[in-house]
């Protein structure tokens, strides 16, 4: 089990490293020419330093916006917020490039949808004055993934906030202090951290996104670093280069990824089990529609938008073109009956995902119930490397597998097998979190009870376990399905024209313009997204506990 | 007739020892309390007896047969025990009459029989009502019965008990004592039962076994262990004690701040010696004249003191500090100049 575990996740490292270090041809021999070129040669420097500013804009733009937000849900007596909250997690179940997508029919320069409101409203012809927005440009990138990146800002920093006892900042009032200055002296310092944790997410999320930059990006002829990765597998390959391109990427997420846990561990919820019961809430008064503008834009061009050009593209003829005569299902009958390629795509994506799910949440509940029960010897390194490929990037990864199984004795490039690997360890640190936490809440001792009263082990498993986590692995099933149907940033490295997926062929309709086929494609993964959303909060509310 | 028998069991974690060398023999039918702070090893020896952690060193036997020795221990589910555990333990996805019948669907009893005991447990926890509901629907009060009802059902040869008592209110507590060491009597088992709490020793054992850093400070029944303490951390765990330092002078004499006193029993140091005794708070007399001396008496100064209705509490330097309880009466104010009077037979000396 461990030795599986410790291949799955450290071969491809292993060869991620091995390859960035020597030559592309025979002989084979030990060279930093590749790392050499990474730091001199303009057509890296560039897409680092690319990537290096989104990413900061993106982790800003979140903070900006989403901090506020959560301090008005937490603490003021803004209206709608269930309602609010659940948009805020619609945009963070949208894949991301889903969002690009979607923003590009809104924000393309002369046919997207705003745009042309745009002309309407003020007279100006398309092609003579400029278009108000334009997509395809960096900005566009900093935009887009931020629209889906700051529900982490958001959801950390709120729950931040939820935890902070009301007694410190009544503590504060009772002094004196106006509302305002709480907020500032009080209540600011005591989410520092969570802000600067939400922070380093959405820097990582943007940095290592494939589809955002790779829709949006490429057509304005700029480069990432993940772009740039994806090229290098372009004809002819340069697999050393890629490689080494890889090993920063891998790098940054780690060093941050350890920032972040240090600055939640130390000070974050430092004060959580305080009582937090009787929030009094702050009243907007006449303030409430000015509280409730920055919602109103930011979930308009992340959820309203992007899923009303979906829905209308996906059943008209031209989406730039007027509504009358317009409307067809024609676009549902060549994805799901006619074009050979969806269909096959389709079927993978389906067999992936099952697949995917299945040995994932098998391999994380066993994992997850001999690491926390302490029952092998190592059980440490298990849940170490269980967790461990959350600091590797998708694309990254997708590397290492390449690298790995090209090779003999495991030639597995080509097969659906490869991206089913690459699913398993990419998910495998949300499947071991998820029933981590449902066996946590299995009291040992509910084990132990059966066991004095005559059940072995085994026994107890079936009887008392199993039963009681039941939930938490039909939840864990669910999310690494949803997690496997929409991947992208490592499918598009690994997939050949017999193992395409749903999201690398939307990436190929884009190629030809085939904006109705993506559309209902987009949808079809949304519902299927949705329903399983709706799913595991309908199990967890019918928990027994 | 010995029932369980400890000889020198150590359990070791990373060097240190959470229990060392406990030796204790336990009758029949008795019903035995180890008492002891937080960490003192409690847990970690009920746990051995129950078959859940596996010994360092000395060995379990139960009715003369080892179940438990270094590198072999039979697994608990083939001990015939059962325990009571300090979160209940109650399995949330099965009934209250699921419960309690597990035990018994463990033994491969009959079905009929299963639910006609089960049923009786439940009557005698007072249960019934509740046979068919989830424990969820259940107070904290009624899932530590259910816990008990299912403890009873398989009519364990002993009984093993984790601080059950622990996550209830103080009014509880008080009741299920009473329910806890009813049951016992009706229905027998050997039972250990593991509390931090002297009160709940006090009134429930037969005998106490008082732990400390993992080893035993003293094993007898609550009225010795009460009455002569034979530890300084005995004295003091048990509570209402003062326990004073002295030199030992010889025979019953001992000195204090320059003070002859004279102490009846217990154990002394020998001449020249330091030692301690201790005497409970009502069993000395505060006398408000300062200038009382001699006469088995140390002069003190009241720092402070208490009402509390059936009497006060007083705090008086003595040149260490003495809790005394004096009568409701004596109505001293802070900076009074007092005599402490000690009674010889009250006094016992103590060494270890
Ligand atoms: N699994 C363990 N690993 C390391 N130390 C432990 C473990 N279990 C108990 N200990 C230590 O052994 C000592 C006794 O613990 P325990 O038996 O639980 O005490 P009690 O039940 O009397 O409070 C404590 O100091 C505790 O820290
Ligand atoms: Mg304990």
């Amino acid at each position: 089990m461990a030795l599986a575990l410790a291949i799955l996740v450290l071969l491809p490292l292993g060869w991620l490293a091995a390859t960035s270090l020597t030559t592309d041809n025979a002989p084979r021999e030990l060279t930093f020419r590749h790392y050499h070129q990474l730091f001199v040669d303009r057509s890296f420097l560039e897409p680092f330093w690319v990537t290096l500013w989104t990413s900061v804009a993106v982790g800003l733009l979140c903070v900006a916006f989403a901090a506020p937000m959560a301090w008005l849900v937490s603490r003021t007596d803004l209206p709608a917020k269930r309602l609010l909250r659940m948009m805020i997690l619609a945009s963070f179940a949208t894949p991301p490039f889903l969002g690009a997508f979607a923003w590009v029919l809104l924000g393309g320069p002369n046919a997207g949808l705003v745009n042309h409101w745009y002309y309407w409203i003020t007279g100006f012809k398309p092609f003579e004055a400029e278009s108000l927005v334009n997509i395809f440009s960096a900005w566009g990138i900093v935009f887009v993934t931020a629209l889906y990146t700051f529900p982490y800002v958001f959801t950390f920093v709120a729950t931040s906030l939820d935890h902070i006892p009301s007694d410190l900042e009544e503590a504060s009032a009772i002094l004196g202090a106006p509302a305002w200055r709480t907020a500032i002296d009080v209540t600011l310092p005591l989410a520092l951290p969570a802000l600067l944790a939400g922070f380093l997410v959405a820097f990582l999320q943007s940095m290592t996104l494939f589809g955002p930059a790779a829709i949006l990006a490429l057509p304005a002829s700029i480069d990432t670093m993940t772009t740039r990765i994806w090229s290098l597998f372009q004809f002819p390959p340069k697999l050393g280069l890629a490689a080494a391109a890889s090993l920063p990427l891998l790098l940054i997420t780690v060093v941050l990824l350890r920032a972040q846990a240090r600055i939640m561990g130390r000070r974050g919820f430092s004060v959580l089990g305080g009582k937090s019961t009787g929030q009094r809430l702050l009243r907007l008064g006449v303030w409430k529609p000015v509280a409730l503008l920055p919602f109103a834009f930011v979930l308009s061009c992340s959820v309203l938008l992007p899923y009303g050009v979906l829905a209308w593209t996906a059943f008209v003829k031209n989406y730039s073109a007027p509504a009358a005569g317009n409307f067809t299902f024609d676009n549902w009958k060549f994805v799901f009956l006619e074009f050979s390629q969806t269909r096959l795509a389709l079927t993978n994506t389906f067999l992936l995902g099952v697949s995917a799910a299945t040995a994932g949440t098998l391999l994380a509940t066993t994992i997850g119930y001999l690491s926390l029960r302490k029952l092998v010897w190592g059980h440490r390194w298990l849940s170490f490397l269980a967790t461990a490929p959350v600091a590797i990037p998708g694309i990254v990864l997708a590397v290492g597998l390449f690298l790995a199984y090209t090779h003999a004795p495991l030639v597995l490039y080509g097969t659906l097998t490869i991206i089913f690997l690459a699913y398993l360890t990419k998910e495998m640190p949300v499947g071991y979190q998820q029933v981590a936490s449902s066996l946590k809440s299995v009291h040992p001792e509910l084990e132990d009870a059966s066991r004095i009263f005559g059940a072995t082990r085994l026994r107890a498993l079936v009887d008392v376990t199993a039963p009681l986590i039941r939930n938490g692995v039909i939840a864990t099933w669910m999310f690494i399905f949803i997690g496997s149907i929409r991947e992208l940033s490592a499918t598009i490295l690994l997939f050949t024209a017999r193992t395409k997926t749903v999201s690398v062929t939307m990436f190929d309709l884009r190629e030809s313009n085939d904006w109705g086929p993506i559309a209902v494609l987009s949808l079809t993964m949304l519902a299927i997204t949705f329903a399983m959303i709706l799913a595991i909060n309908f199990f967890n509310d019918r928990r027994v506990t | 007739m010995t029932h369980l028998e400890l000889a020198g069991l150590t359990k070791r974690y990373g060097g240190v020892g959470a229990v060392e060398d406990v030796s204790l023999s336990v009758a029949k039918g008795e019903f035995i309390c180890l008492l002891g702070p937080s960490g003192c090893g409690k847990t970690t020896t009920l746990r051995m007896i129950a078959g859940f952690l596996e010994p360092d060193g000395g060995e379990i036997r139960v009715a003369g047969e080892v179940v438990s020795r270094p590198g072999r221990s039979l697994p608990p589910e083939r001990r015939n025990m059962s325990m009571i555990f300090q979160s209940y333990a109650v399995w949330p996805h099965m009934t209250v009459l699921e419960n309690v019948a597990y035990g018994l669907k463990m033994q491969k009893r009959p079905a009929a029989e299963r639910r006609e005991r089960a049923l009786a447990m439940l009557a005698a926890t007072r249960l019934t009502d509740h046979a068919d509901k989830y424990p969820a629907a259940l107070s904290g009060g009624q899932q530590q019965r259910v816990a008990l009802a299912r403890a009873l059902a398989p009519n364990p040869a002993i009984l093993l008990l984790d601080e059950p008592l622990s996550n209830l209110d103080a009014n509880l507590r008080g009741e299920m004592r009473m329910e806890i060491r009813r049951l016992h009597e009706q229905f027998g088992n050997t039972s250990i039962y593991v509390t931090h709490d002297q009160m709940e020793a006090m009134t429930m054992a037969d005998r106490i076994v008082v732990m400390n850093g993992g080893r035993i400070e003293q094993i007898g029944t609550p009225h010795e262990v009460y009455d002569a303490p034979k530890s300084r951390f005995v004295a003091r765990f048990i509570g209402a004690s003062n326990v004073l330092e002295a030199k030992h002078v010889g025979g019953n004499q001992v000195e204090v701040a320059g003070h002859a006193l004279e102490i009846g029993r217990g154990d002394f140091a020998g001449a020249g010696r330091d030692m301690s005794f201790c005497v409970k708070t009502h069993d000395v007399d505060l006398v408000p004249d300062g200038t009382a001396h001699g006469n088995n008496a140390l002069p003190g100064v009241v720092r402070s003191h208490a009402y509390l209705g059936s009497h006060r509490d007083y705090i008086v330097d003595v040149g260490q500090e003495m809790l005394i309880s004096a009568p409701a009466s004596l109505d001293l104010a802070p900076g009074a100049k007092v005599s402490v009077r000690f009674h010889a037979d009250r006094c016992r000396g103590l060494v270890q």
